[in-house]
């Protein structure tokens, strides 16, 4: 379980979230929807423990992250669209490897995590690959496996979709629905209206670093008054995106 | 708190090492590109120092004659000098089939050569040194005549009669040191090395990973900040040092090679004995200094956005290291005094231009590993200040 309590942080004068609250339960996908400079990033980087919140806190799993971040970190998982972010001169296998490792796992325990997340994802047969020399879905793939590597039941998903194919896009949502089938809870910030209306449970809205609202898509119309989620989206974001 | 500073310095050499451009810009181009520099240039200089073998001196018909008898006293003896007659011997030495050229102005010779060539150059210091003793031998023994003196006699009117003798000669202590230019030399080549070695390497751990966005991920595991920084820091000194090691055995091959090429001639490469304490002292400043370097180009690289600034700002680095290097070129081991023992990089290369005269000097030694392992301290302090601010980490 996640929970937000006044998430706040500003860059000197700039307020990228500004007391952002909302609570995700164990098995729900919930989506964090804004326009680029929305602070959906600054959020997600805020929960993964890579920046410091300059208000407010959040915990997961019951842990704050301000107290124990470096506990936090063994419950989260990131991933992120556009570059994969592996080692290029290292193999499927040996990117997978390093982060169990530096995720508290042995050097035993993360070949053998590395083997099933390559069956699971099936990509076995690439698993000796240099990354530089995987096809685009595979690489993502391989990311995905190295951000569930340490088995996290909190998962954040940082615009995934950016760049893929239809193929690989269609491999990264069913891997979504099957995390959140498993019970694990998950965030995705995209700004994507149709993947989030489609895939979330729960959807807020993030404009120029508030929450402006929160709720199933069905709330969200219904309160607004809105047909869609893309009237929801411009009646409350505007066209003033930026 | 577990540390996973081995884990990310094993992949990060593993890393390194898979990369084919750094393995042979760092170690295969200095093991075969040194001795082969060192054996070209030393032998350009050796021929300089020793002359010609062989002059050809083109003069005209007034001179010709004249020159080939005297080529019969004994001063040129092995001199290798063959005279030729023309009526034009400055086409002659235009042309290139003569080394000088000699033209005749009444009882006065003009030694004509070409300055852009260096046989023309080294065959006119020959042939005029020859002449200088040929005629200062020759005035000698016309006064003998004159005199009645001997020239025994006549050499000891001399207002002031001297001779230059080292001082290794004059105490009759046995000659220690490695010789003027490898103890100008292999300093300067060391430090230089260890400023540039581990340069690549910093900018693709750091820059690089911001710039590939590995970085990220990173961050989100369980290692700590100063984790990442430790290993990262490791990994980069390992390539410094490596890189240095390299060329030394590149200056080693080539002194296989050709033992005077790798004093280019200057002078012969005595042996070195060091006491073991001294050279326990020469490592672990060589080691401080490569983690200064490779904590400077850390610094840089991880404030750095991209791979193409972080190079920029490794060259500000290299040339600040060579103000002190080059300014003290020219010096010898014995030249620094102890002040210097407190200058950063000036000290290291004064460290080495000791030892490599033969030369413990123990105090300037600590002072110089004091002094450099203070600038490692605050180098890893900057470092962790700055790995621990998000807006340096994170931008891009």
């Amino acid at each position: 379980m996640l929970t937000l309590d006044k998430l706040t942080k500003h860059f000197k004068s700039v307020k990228a979230v500004q007391e952002v609250s909302f609570t995700v339960e164990k098995g729900e996908l919930f989506g964090l929807l804004g326009a680029n400079g929305a602070g959906k990033t600054t959020t997600l980087r805020m929960l993964a423990t890579m920046l410091t919140p300059t208000g407010g806190t959040a915990t997961i799993e019951g842990i704050d992250l301000i107290k124990q971040p470096d506990k936090v970190r063994n419950h989260v998982g990131l991933l992120f669209g556009g570059d994969t972010g592996l080692y290029e001169r290292l193999t499927a296998r040996e990117n997978i490897v390093y982060f169990a490792k530096l995720c508290g796992k042995s050097e035993e325990e993360a070949r053998g995590r590395a083997e099933a997340l390559g069956q699971a994802f099936a990509f076995t047969e690439y698993l000796d690959f240099q990354a530089k020399k995987l096809s685009k879905g595979t690489r993502q793939k391989v990311a995905i496996a190295r951000s569930i590597v340490h088995d996290p039941s909190v998962m954040l998903f940082d615009e995934p979709l950016v760049g893929l194919d239809v193929t690989s896009r269609k491999d990264v949502e069913d891997f979504m629905l099957m995390l959140k089938e498993k019970g694990k809870t998950i965030v995705l910030s995209d700004h994507n209206l149709n993947v989030t209306e489609r895939l979330c449970d729960r959807i807020g809205i993030l404009h120029k670093g508030e929450l402006v609202a929160i709720g199933t898509l069905e709330e969200l119309c219904k309160k607004h008054e809105c047909a869609n989620l893309e009237e929801v989206f411009f009646k409350l974001a505007g066209r003033d995106t930026e | 708190m577990k540390s996973y500073t081995g884990i990310i310095f094993k992949k990060e050499l593993l890393d390194i090492f898979r990369d084919r451009r750094s393995i042979i810009m760092t170690f295969l181009l200095p093991v075969v590109l040194y001795p082969l520099m060192f054996w070209f240039i030393g032998s350009q200089t050796a021929a300089q120092i020793e002359g010609p073998s062989m002059t050809s001196i083109v003069a005209d018909a007034a001179s010709a004659s004249g020159l080939r008898a005297i080529m019969n006293d004994p001063v040129f003896d092995s001199a290798n000098i063959t005279v030729t007659e023309s009526a034009d011997p400055v086409a002659a030495l235009q042309d290139g089939s003569a080394d000088v050229a000699v033209v005749t102005t009444g009882s006065h010779l003009r030694l004509v050569y070409d300055p852009n060539k260096s046989a023309s150059s080294m065959s006119l210091s020959h042939v005029a040194g020859l002449l200088s003793t040929y005629n200062q031998a020759a005035q000698m023994q016309t006064l003998s005549d004159l005199t009645g003196l001997t020239l025994m006699e006549l050499a000891e009117l001399a207002p002031v009669s001297f001779e230059a003798v080292s001082l290794d000669v004059e105490t009759g202590e046995e000659s220690s040191g490695v010789g003027m230019f490898l103890s100008m030399m292999l300093p300067m080549i060391m430090i230089i090395l260890l400023s540039v070695g581990g340069m690549a390497t910093a900018v693709d751990l750091f820059a690089g990973e911001k710039e590939r966005r590995t970085f990220e991920p990173l961050l989100c595991t369980g290692a700590r900040r100063t984790d990442i920084l430790a290993g990262k820091l490791g990994a980069v000194t390992v390539m410094s040092l490596l890189g240095a090691l390299a060329s030394v055995a590149g200056l080693f091959a080539g002194y296989l090679l050709n033992p005077r090429a790798m004093t280019l001639g200057l002078d012969d490469a005595q042996g070195l004995t060091l006491p073991p304490l001294t050279v326990l002292f020469v490592l672990l400043i060589i080691a401080a200094m490569a983690v200064f370097f490779s904590g400077l180009h850390i610094l840089l690289s991880t404030y750095a956005r991209t791979v193409k600034e972080a190079s920029t700002y490794g060259s500000f680095i290299m040339i600040a290291c060579y103000v002190p290097i080059f300014a003290t070129m020219q010096m010898m081991g014995g030249d620094f005094e102890f002040w210097t023992a407190f200058v950063p990089v000036m000290n290291v290369t004064g460290c080495l231009k000791m030892v490599l005269a033969g030369i413990n000097d123990l105090g300037y030694m600590g002072v110089t590993l004091g002094v450099t392992a203070a600038f490692v301290a605050v180098v890893l302090v900057l470092g962790r200040y700055m790995f621990k601010k998000e807006n340096i980490m994170l931008r891009a």
